[in-house]
C-alpha cells in the first residue's frame, strides 16, 4: 500500500527505531522492559512531492501518519502508534542556498541542527539557535515544536528565525507560507507548533547572523531567586539584548557546583572518588540513588537547608563595540550581585551541551529524571516557581534554572529526579501541570506539547481550539496527521477576567482594535511608552518585523460566549499560536510591551539613501527603538540606560555622523508590506532582511 | 545490566557525529538505537538476526565515542558483538612482493602505480598487490592471526607506501613504518575521513569502510551520495573512498589517480 517508488521499510529494525522518541516516560517503560507500539511502515521521502504522495495515500487509506525527525521530543509527540506510518524526514537533507544579501538560508527539514550550524559557520554565519538538543534534533522539529536555543534572549526563539516554510498537507497539497508565500498569514503561526498535526514541514527559510566578533560571559552570585529575577528583569527591560541570561536556583547551583571552577586535571573529592569506585559493582550501581530518590520530600528539605544563593550567568555577543557598550551598562545594573568573574560563564559555555548526558545515570540507578519548562509574565514567575516546586516535592527531588528571558517575562525550567513506576511519574506530571495553570503560567515554553501535555495545553487554549480545528478541516480533514497529539477534547477552564498586570511586567493592555494613540495613552497613564508602536494590531507578520519586535503577548476574547486567554507567558509553545485568530473576535484585548519613560537618545542625519544606511545600522548589531526616515532625513533613537552609548556607536557608523535631536517615538507600519529596494521612494520601514514599502 | 545500558538510555546525542545515521537517514542506524537492540538481544528480548542487522549498521569510524562525554566505548562493544553475530570469510592469501627495494607500494586495485612513484621519488620501489586491503575486513575479529603474521613477515624491514584506508589500517595495526601516498606527493588539502578520523564535516566516513558496505550496501551508497552533496571536492586522499564515491556517481580522483595523471 502506498507509493512504492518512495523509499520505505517494513522491517522490524526500522519500525522499532521509529517507535520511541525521547519522552522520559517512554524511556522509563523501555528501561523496565516495556515496548512502545510499533508503526506498520517507515517512509523516507526525498522531496516535497514524495512527502505529499505518502500523505495522500495515508489519507485515502485512513492510516495515521507520525512525522519523525530525530525523535528528540520529550513530550511523546513522535511516539509510535500501532497501525500507523512513520514519515521520517531525514532523507530531506538539502542545505542552501545562503542568501547573504538578505541574510537568509534555505534548509530542508531533516537536516541535523549541528550540521546546519557547522555549514553556516564554515561560511561565516550562525543561525543563533543553540538548543541543548542541537546534536540530536532536526531543523524541521525545531519549527514543528517551536523550540528555543540557549541564546534566545538575543536571537529569539526558533519561530522568530523562520520566515518561510514549505509544508505538505493531505488536503491542500504542498503549500508555501511566509515570505514569498500566498497562503493566509495566520496559517504560518498555526503550523509552527502544530507538531505534525496539520502537515509535514519540508523546507524552511531562516534568518542567519554573522558569527559574533566578540563573546563576553560572566557569573554573578545572587542571594535568592526573587532578587535574581529582579536583576534579570532589569537587564531585559533595559533593551541591552544580552545573548545569555541564565539563573540557577539554589538547589541547582549547589548540586551543580556551578560557582566553583573545575579542578585542574578533573580531580575529584574523596566522596566522589569513593562513590565512583563503589559504583563499579553493578549491584551497588543500580541502588546508589534508591534511598535519596525514595524520600524526595526529606531530600528536598535537606537541600533547601544547605543550598543558599543562586548563580546568574550573563553573556553578550556580537559586534565588539556594541558588546562593550552593553557590558558597561549591564555591570552597573548587576552591581548589587557578587561578581564571580569569567569562570562560571566559561564553564557553562564549554559544557552547554553536556547536560543531556546527565540523565542516563539516574535511570541506571533505578530512578527517573525529567524536565518541565513553563513560562509566565515577570510578576507571575516567583508564584509559578514556588507552586511547581511544591507540587513536585512529594514525588521527586526538584531544582530549576531560567535560561530564556525576554522584556515581557521568561521561562522556568524544572529538572526533577524521582523513583517509581509510570503511575508515580504520571501523578507527578498531572500535579505539576495543574500547579502551573493555577499559578497563571503557560504549560510549555519550548519542548512542545506532544501527548504528555496535550490535555493541559488544550485546557490552556480553551475554546480557541475551534480555530485550530478549522484549519485542520482545511488541511487534514480526515485527521490522519499525528492524531491525539497537541490538541485533545477536554472541558474548558474559565480563565476568569483578564489578569491584573503588575508594573514590573512591562506590559499594558488595550483593545486589539484600539489605534496606536489609544495604546500610547494607556501606556502613558502608567508612565510608559509602547515598546513597538505598530499603527494597528495585528502587527505585520514576523517576516516583516525584526525578530525582537514582539507586537503582543497575551490576547483575550470570548469565543461562543466563553472566555479565552492565550499567551500566558512569553513565546509560549503551547501548540499552534492562535492569537491572531482570537484577536479577530469581538472585544478582543491584547497586552503589548511597554517601557518606562527614562533615558533616551536620538540623532538625525541627511545622507544619501537613508534606508540603506538604516539597514546597515540594523545589521551591525544595533537595535534602535526608532529607525525611520522622515522627509528624507534619517532618524535613529535608542531607549534605556545604554541609549547614549549606542547613540555614539550609531553616530560613528552613519556617514557624516548623527546630530542629536529631541527623542520622539515613531509609529511602525502595519498592514500589507513588501520588500523593496533601499532606494525606493516609497520605503517605510526596515528589518534585517531588507527595506519595506506598503504593498498596495 | 548489560554493557549497552548507558548508550540505550542516552538521548541519541552521538547521532550528529555518526556518518551512517546521517548518510542513510535511518533511525535504526543511530548508535544509541543500535545499542538498544543489542541490549534487548543480551537480555533475550531480541533475535540474533535483528542484532546482526543492527550491529552491522556501522563503519567502525569511532566518531560516536569521540563525541560522547561519557567516553562510552561503543565501537569496541559493537566489534565484540559482531564477532559473536557475524561469520567472517577468510582473507585473501598474502601475495609475494614484486621487485626488490627498501620501499614497497601497496597496490589495492587494478592500477599499477609503484613504477610511477619510483620515478617521482627517484628511488626503487617494489609492489605488493592486494584486492582486500590486506584482509582489513577481518582485522577486528581477532581471528586469522596467521594471515596478519604473514603480512607482517612479508613487509618487515620495508617502508610501506599506502594509498587506501584498508591497507593503511592493517599496516598501522601491525606497527610497520609507512607513509601515505598523498603525503609523498605533497597533496595536503584533500579530504579523507579514514586519514583524519573523527566527526569532521561533512561526515566521518563516506560509507566505504567497516561492515556496512558488506551488510547494507544500499545504505553505504546513500552515505556516498550524501557525502558528494555536502562535499563537492574532487580530490580524495584515500583510494578506497574514491572508488566508493565513484561508484555512487561522483567525479572524484585519489592520490593514485593524481600520480598517474601527472606521469
Amino acid at each position: 500500500m502506498g507509493p512504492t517508488t518512495v523509499r520505505h521499510s517494513d522491517e522490524g529494525i526500522d519500525r522499532r527505531a521509529a517507535s520511541r522518541d525521547l519522552w522520559p516516560g517512554g524511556t522509563l517503560e523501555a528501561w523496565q522492559g516495556g515496548s512502545a507500539p510499533l508503526p506498520d511502515r517507515v517512509w523516507w521521502p526525498n522531496d516535497a512531492a514524495e512527502v505529499l504522495s505518502v500523505l495522500e495515500a495515508a489519507r485515502d487509506a485512513g492510516i495515521p501518519v507520525v512525522p519523525y525527525g530525530a525523535g528528540s521530543g520529550v513530550c511523546g509527540g513522535a511516539r509510535g502508534r500501532e497501525g500507523s506510518w512513520v514519515l521520517d524526514t531525514k532523507a530531506l537533507q538539502g542545505i542552501g542556498p545562503l542568501d547573504e544579501g538578505r541574510r537568509l538560508v534555505t534548509v530542508e527539514a531533516g537536516v541535523n541542527g549541528q550540521h546546519l550550524e557547522d555549514w553556516l559557520r564554515a561560511r561565516g554565519y550562525t543561525a543563533g539557535h543553540s538548543p541543548s538538543s542541537i546534536w540530536c534534533s532536526t531543523v524541521g522539529g525545531w519549527a514543528a515544536a517551536r523550540g528555543a536555543g540557549q541564546f534566545s534572549s538575543k536571537y529569539g526563539v526558533f519561530e522568530d528565525m523562520v520566515v518561510a516554510m514549505t509544508v505538505a498537507t493531505p488536503d491542500r497539497g504542498v503549500i508555501r507560507l511566509g515570505l514569498g508565500g500566498s497562503e493566509p498569514l495566520e496559517w504560518f503561526d498555526q503550523i509552527l507548533g502544530s507538531e505534525g498535526t496539520l502537515g509535514v514541514i519540508v523546507e524552511l527559510t531562516l534568518r542567519v547572523w554573522p558569527v559574533p566578533e566578540k563573546r563576553w560571559l560572566r557569573g554573578y552570585a545572587v542571594p535568592d531567586v526573587p532578587a535574581a529575577l529582579e536583576l534579570m528583569r532589569s537587564l531585559m527591560q533595559a533593551e541591552l539584548w544580552p545573548s545569555v541570561v541564565r539563573l540557577y536556583d539554589p538547589v541547582d547551583t549547589r548540586i551543580g557546583g556551578k560557582t566553583r571552577p573545575k579542578k585542574e586535571g578533573g580531580g575529584q573529592g574523596f566522596f566522589r572518588r569513593w562513590l565512583s569506585r563503589v559504583e563499579q559493582l553493578p549491584a551497588v550501581r543500580q541502588r546508589t540513588l534508591a534511598l535519596p530518590l525514595a524520600l524526595p520530600t526529606m531530600v528536598n528539605q535537606l537541600l533547601d537547608g544547605v543550598a543558599t544563593g543562586c548563580l546568574l550567568v550573563v553573556g553578550f555577543e556580537g559586534d565588539h563595540e556594541v558588546v562593550d557598550a552593553s557590558v558597561g551598562v549591564a555591570r552597573q545594573l548587576l552591581s548589587s550581585a557578587e561578581d564571580l568573574g569569567e569562570g562560571p560563564g566559561k564553564r557553562w559555555f564549554q559544557s552547554r551541551h553536556a547536560v543531556s548526558f546527565k540523565l542516563m545515570p539516574v535511570f541506571e540507578r533505578g530512578g527517573f529524571a525529567d524536565t518541565m519548562e513553563v513560562a509566565g509574565r515577570w510578576s507571575r514567575l516567583p508564584v509559578i516557581y514556588e507552586a511547581v516546586r511544591e507540587a513536585v516535592r512529594p514525588y521527586a527531588v526538584v531544582m530549576a534554572h531560567m535560561s530564556h528571558v525576554y522584556p515581557e517575562g521568561g521561562c522556568i525550567y524544572f529538572s526533577f529526579a524521582g523513583k517509581g513506576d509510570r503511575e508515580v511519574y504520571d501523578r507527578l506530571w498531572a500535579d505539576a501541570l495543574e500547579a502551573v495553570l493555577a499559578a497563571g503560567g503557560t504549560v510549555t515554553h519550548h519542548h512542545g506539547v506532544g501527548s504528555l501535555k496535550a490535555q493541559a495545553a488544550s485546557r490552556e487554549l480553551g475554546p480557541a481550539i475551534e480555530g485550530a480545528r478549522a484549519l485542520q478541516d482545511l488541511l487534514d480533514h480526515g485527521r490522519v496527521m499525528n492524531p491525539g497529539r497537541v490538541l485533545v477534547d477536554v472541558p474548558f477552564d474559565d480563565p476568569g477576567e483578564p489578569p491584573t498586570l503588575h508594573p514590573s511586567d512591562g506590559l499594558v493592555r488595550a483593545p486589539v482594535r484600539a489605534g496606536l494613540s489609544e495604546r500610547a495613552a494607556t501606556a502613558a497613564t502608567a508612565g510608559h511608552e509602547v515598546m513597538w508602536p505598530y499603527e494597528h494590531l495585528p502587527a505585520p507578520p514576523r517576516w516583516h518585523r525584526a525578530p525582537w519586535q514582539q507586537p503582543w503577548v497575551e490576547v483575550t476574547a470570548k469565543v461562543d460566549g466563553q472566555r479565552c486567554l492565550l499567551g500566558r507567558g512569553p513565546r509560549s509553545a503551547a501548540g499552534p499560536d492562535l492569537r491572531t485568530w482570537l484577536a479577530d473576535r469581538d472585544g478582543a484585548e491584547a497586552t503589548v510591551g511597554a517601557v518606562p519613560r527614562g533615558e533616551r537618545w536620538m540623532g538625525r542625519a541627511t545622507v544619501d539613501e537613508p534606508w540603506a544606511v538604516a539597514l546597515s545600522l540594523l545589521r551591525s548589531d544595533l537595535r534602535p527603538a526608532v529607525l525611520d526616515v522622515v522627509d528624507g532625513e534619517l532618524l535613529v533613537g535608542f531607549r534605556g540606560p545604554a541609549a547614549d552609548a549606542y547613540g555614539v556607536i550609531a553616530s560613528r557608523r552613519v556617514p557624516g555622523g548623527l546630530t542629536p535631536t529631541p527623542y520622539r517615538a515613531r509609529p511602525l507600519p502595519s498592514g500589507p508590506l513588501c520588500y523593496c529596494s533601499a532606494a525606493d521612494p516609497d520605503a517605510v520601514a526596515v528589518t534585517p532582511i531588507g527595506v519595506l514599502k506598503r504593498d498596495v | 545490566m548489560t554493557e549497552f545500558d548507558t548508550c540505550m538510555l542516552c538521548p541519541r546525542l552521538c547521532r550528529a557525529a555518526c556518518p551512517v545515521a546521517t548518510g542513510s537517514g535511518r533511525e535504526a542506524a543511530v548508535p544509541t538505537q543500535i545499542a538498544g537492540v543489542l541490549r534487548s538481544w543480551r537480555r533475550g528480548e531480541a533475535s540474533a538476526d535483528l542484532a546482526r542487522q543492527a550491529a552491522t549498521l556501522c563503519v567502525d569510524c569511532g566518531a560516536c565515542q569521540d563525541l560522547c562525554h561519557l567516553h562510552r566505548p561503543l565501537p569496541e562493544l559493537l566489534r565484540e558483538a559482531r564477532q559473536e553475530l557475524c561469520s567472517s570469510t577468510a582473507p585473501e592469501p598474502v601475495r609475494p612482493i614484486e621487485g626488490e627495494a627498501d620501499w614497497v607500494a601497496v597496490e589495492f586495485d587494478d592500477r599499477s602505480w609503484a613504477s610511477a612513484l619510483a620515478r617521482r621519488l627517484r628511488r626503487p620501489m617494489a609492489r605488493l598487490r592486494t584486492r582486500d586491503g590486506l584482509g582489513e575486513a577481518v582485522l577486528a575479529t581477532g581471528a586469522h592471526e596467521g594471515h596478519f603474521r604473514a603480512v607482517a613477515h612479508r613487509l618487515r624491514g620495508l617502508h610501506v607506501v599506502v594509498a587506501d584506508g584498508a591497507s593503511a589500517r592493517v599496516v598501522a595495526h601491525l606497527g610497520l613504518p609507512h607513509s601515505w601516498l598523498h603525503d609523498l606527493l605533497g597533496q595536503a588539502d584533500g579530504v579523507c575521513s579514514c586519514v583524519a578520523s573523527g566527526s569532521e564535516a561533512p561526515m566521518a566516513c563516506c560509507g566505504a569502510r567497516g561492515p556496512l558496505p558488506v551488510h547494507h550496501p544500499d545504505d553505504a551508497q546513500r552515505m556516498a551520495a550524501h557525502w558528494l552533496r555536502r562535499e563537492p571536492g574532487r580530490y580524495h586522499h584515500d583510494g578506497r573512498c574514491a572508488a566508493h564515491l565513484s561508484a555512487a556517481g561522483g567525479d572524484v580522483v585519489d592520490a593514485v589517480g593524481m600520480l598517474l595523471e601527472a606521469s
